[in-house]
């Protein structure tokens, strides 16, 4: 079930309607069956695979806690792992690596006098990857290790149940930690009009990101990458630009659908993305970029990996192994571990940059400097919008191309003439989407600040303002009005077919 | 005298009681008012503010036809149509109801006229108006008369209008397209034409409103057939397919019914779902509304052979078009993926064609010749290139059967 398709427009009413009409000893149980509805919506059989891996996670996590030795609870905890790795990489990776096998021993064959594999191509695996996978494995990591950490497991059955299978963030994530959503299994579940408010509201944010720009800007990149090879250097630099937004606006938008529907439903999940691109290096732009993952990367893989507790080379190793794994969680494919590669490179760098800085006066000195800060953004937002080639290019050699068309163009082609791209850019509804979007956020940003003055009571607000403003925030028809507004708008934007959600294939 | 006291000081609290009650009722029923009012008011700000939004930014604007009592349904007249769901094009509907710049009725003197008709193909509101076949059509016939030192001058007009059949067109060439005089008219004949001139037993919730068409014996000894229009699905729609101003106003001016139109087309094309609950929504019977029924609509006469009667759909515009002094060709959709009953079907044609003295051409051989062929297509229809190869073997076509 997609969230921007017609089905779960009618399925999330009703799970919220039935979810608040039921006595509340009931409402988990629903959860947990709607989750599991949603879940094997696409196919069925899947939804075997996360009970299964449920059911083992619940085990080991009372086996963990349950035993008092700690060579015993290492070795419950590293078979935890095995295990949900095992099952990650076998429909995750096993077509990766049976492809890279194959073509490893192509290139040795003829070294060797063995001619049979010359013409013979990679066997293909009909391996279906179930949705979700690379969330709610890392979910399941996390629990087992936390427990192991010395957290209380979950005892309830159905209460682990649901916070591995929680629909809202079954697909997309946010890689949810157990300890935040056990507490709020626990507390009561009261229905909160504020929650709610912040639900619809996040839900037509999302939508409007997802649909309006993501969708639109992705139609964008698909044509610019099926016409790789006859792209002028404009549409290039276009098309890698819009592929740039896509990736956030459809990440992005399909994370605060998934939050704001948890919110109609009285939980919080937490946010996943923080303005990425006004960060001004690459260090804070992971912060801000997928953070879920980002810190479960940190706590998971680089702390137990030494960290920065050693010297800075060891650092520095530390960060390019978890990001060049971090890469390959991305994608199956030698691109992603190539991105990763680059990124874990720009990371070590971007730390070494500013140490450098902080050393020498005079680059000390600019360093507050806005211009400096600017030049940070542009900067990290110009790696990230290269390094995305990597990630949106199908193959090495398609990346290659992409690349050439950026810089080396020696074609006819290489003018800086604005071609088909270009046209259908304009003729879309993407730069009239962009506009109202950041009109939007330029609207809540002055008003977030209007409110900041106003509790700091230093600024006197002009009062029609402030009347304009408490009143728009208190009236439920001025809000209702809204909310047909915006959907009506999201309509008018949306493209002619439901696209999938970017990340599915991770 | 204990329980009077009692009595009485109850009797006191009471009416303080029920008056606060009343009061709290007589408030909530005035903030539910004033509540509607509002939501109301903003309701009308918002769909206001829309509408400028989608008119500068040309969304809403995909709506072209508007019902016809005749002929199902047409184009509406100096509409302004941005068409985004295949391909783009942002261009004016003539007055005249064609995908066309404006044409006087009166031909000019030295000029040959080519009527094209034929479904959203030959519309081609995919593409530019000045990149569809028609006018590129018109382009290379004039460009080769300068060449050749001719003394032609040609002018195409494009007739074609999405979800025509065959039947539909034989009725606009009545209707309307004689009247321009043509000289030549041409057809584009495209998958599923045939199956939408004849009316199968359906749904009436499914029934698309159009004039259907079967063949009667002429008397009853008689084996030879004639054509015979029902209009039964168009007169079960009376209702809906008469003019109605504001309804009228409304798809022509409004972006925000464009919007709400295409999305319904969008999601009944591609969510099943949406279709089975506008289904039940539609069984569901409101006092004083119109109920839709469900039931399985059967045609007074036995099931015809699809073919049949398309064949005879073109001998009668045929006869017409030579009544007319004009010469009738008909051009096959490229049948790139060797689909049997479409080359059945233009056998057929051919074989009609044959009998009756017009041409058919098919653009199968063109298309397959092309050497980047995946550019033809933009998803369903034609690409701008895809267009350049059917005005490309029309050129030819028509200029091989001058006289």
């Amino acid at each position: 079930m997609l969230f921007n398709g017609f089905t779960y427009l009618v399925f999330l009413p009703l799970v919220v309607i039935l979810h608040w009409l039921l006595p509340k000893s009931y409402r988990k149980t629903l959860l947990l069956l709607a989750s599991y509805i949603f879940y094997m919506h696409w196919m069925p059989k899947y939804g075997l695979l996360i009970f299964a891996l449920t059911m083992i996670n619940y085990g080991f996590g009372l086996a963990i806690a349950g035993t008092q030795l700690h060579k015993k609870k290492k070795v419950f905890l590293v078979a935890g792992i095995v295990l949900n790795l095992s099952c990650l990489c076998f429909f995750k990776y096993t077509g990766f690596i049976v492809a890279s096998v194959f073509d490893s021993l192509k290139l040795v064959s003829p070294v060797l006098g063995v001619h049979t594999l010359d013409a013979a191509t990679s066997p293909a695996l009909k391996i279906i990857l179930p949705l979700g996978i690379s969330f709610f494995t890392f979910e399941f990591i996390h629990y087992i290790t936390d427990v192991y950490r010395g957290s209380p497991p979950i005892r309830n059955i159905r209460d682990f149940a649901l916070f591995a299978a929680f629909f809202p963030s079954q697909i997309a994530g946010p890689i949810k930690r157990f300890q935040d959503f056990v507490t709020q299994l626990k507390e009561e579940s009261i229905f909160s009009a504020a929650y709610f408010q912040d639900g619809i509201f996040l839900i037509l944010q999302g939508l409007f990101k997802k649909v309006a720009l993501g969708d639109n800007l992705g139609a964008l990149v698909n044509a610019g990458y099926a016409g790789i090879h006859t792209l002028s250097t404009a549409d290039a630099w276009i098309t890698v630009s819009a592929f740039t937004l896509q990736l956030f606006f459809d990440f992005a938008g399909y994370t605060d659908i998934g939050r704001g529907s948890a919110l109609l439903l009285g939980y919080k999940v937490p946010e996943n993305f923080n303005w990425p691109y006004f960060a001004a290096n690459l260090t804070e732009f992971w912060h801000r970029w997928h953070i879920s993952l980002s810190t479960w990367l940190r706590d998971y893989l680089f702390i137990p990996l030494g960290g920065s507790r050693g010297s800075p080379w060891q650092t520095s190793r530390n960060t390019f192994l978890t990001m060049v794994l971090g890469g390959l969680w991305h994608g199956a494919s030698w691109n992603f571990v190539f991105w990763g590669v680059l990124h874990g490179a720009g990371l070590v760098l971007s730390k070494d940059w500013h140490s450098y800085v902080s050393k020498v006066p005079y680059l000390a000195r600019l360093r507050p400097h806005p211009l400096w800060h600017c030049a940070g953004v542009l900067s990290t937002v110009f790696f990230w919008l290269l390094t995305g080639v990597l990630f949106r290019a199908a193959t090495l050699p398609e990346a290659l191309t992409m690349g050439q068309n950026l810089f080396f163009n020696q074609t006819s082609r290489a003018s800086l003439a604005f071609g088909q791209i270009c046209t259908q850019f304009l003729e879309s509804t993407i730069p009239a989407a962009l506009l109202i979007y950041s009109i939007f956020c330029l609207g809540r940003y002055f008003t977030a600040r209007l409110s900041d003055m106003q509790d700091m009571q230093d600024v006197q607000i002009a009062n029609p303002f402030k009347s304009i403003i408490q009143w728009t925030g208190q009236s439920m028809p001025f809000k209702l009005a809204s909310c047909v507004f915006v959907a009506v708008l999201i309509l008018g934007f949306a493209p002619s077919q439901i696209i999938p959600f970017i990340y599915f294939q991770f | 005298m204990q329980a009077q006291k009692q009595l009485q000081k109850s009797s006191r609290n009471k009416v303080p009681a029920q008056k606060t009650q009343s009061a709290s009722s007589g408030k909530f029923l005035f903030d539910l008012i004033s509540g509607a009012l509002i939501f109301l008011v903003w309701l009308i700000v918002g769909v206001v503010i829309l509408e400028i939004a989608f008119r500068i930014t040309s969304i809403g604007e995909g709506e072209s036809l508007e019902p016809s009592r005749t002929l199902g349904c047409v184009h509406m007249p100096g509409k302004m149509v941005t068409f985004r769901l295949e391909g783009y094009s942002h261009e004016n509907l003539s007055s005249q109801r064609m995908r066309d710049v404006e044409h006087a009725i009166a031909k000019p003197a030295g000029v040959k006229r080519i009527a094209v008709l034929g479904d959203s193909t030959t519309e081609g509101l995919q593409v530019a108006m000045d990149e569809t076949y028609a006018r590129q059509l018109q382009n290379r016939l004039n460009a080769s008369a300068v060449q050749n030192s001719r003394p032609d001058r040609f002018e195409v007009l494009n007739f074609g209008c999405a979800s025509y059949s065959t039947g539909q067109e034989r009725l606009l060439y009545q209707e309307q397209v004689r009247q321009f005089k043509p000289d030549t008219v041409v057809v584009l004949y495209n998958f599923g034409d045939s199956a939408e001139n004849i009316f199968v037993p359906q749904s009436a919730d499914h029934v698309t409103p159009r004039p259907y068409f079967h063949l009667e014996k002429v008397t009853e000894d008689s084996t030879s057939l004639k054509l015979v229009e029902d209009d039964s699905v168009l007169k079960m729609n009376a209702a809906v397919l008469q003019p109605n101003p504001i309804m009228d106003y409304i798809r022509r001016e409004s972006r925000v019914f464009g919007v709400l139109s295409q999305q319904n087309l969008i999601l009944s094309i591609n969510e099943p779902l949406y279709t089975k609950i506008k289904r039940i929504i539609g069984k569901i019977s409101f006092p004083g509304s119109v109920r839709h029924s469900t039931a399985i609509i059967h045609p007074a006469y036995a099931l015809p052979d699809a073919m049949q009667v398309t064949a005879k759909i073109f001998s009668e515009l045929n006869s017409d078009v030579q009544k007319d002094g004009a010469q009738l060709i008909v051009v096959t959709f490229p049948n790139i993926g060797g689909d049997e009953t479409f080359e059945k079907e233009e056998a057929a044609l051919k074989e009609t064609g044959r009998k009756q003295k017009f041409a058919v051409v098919s653009l199968t051989k063109a298309f397959l010749q092309t050497v980047d062929s995946s550019k033809l297509f933009l998803k369903y229809h034609f690409s701008k290139y895809g267009h350049a190869v059917v005005a490309d073997v029309l050129s030819s076509s028509i200029e091989h059967q001058k006289p």
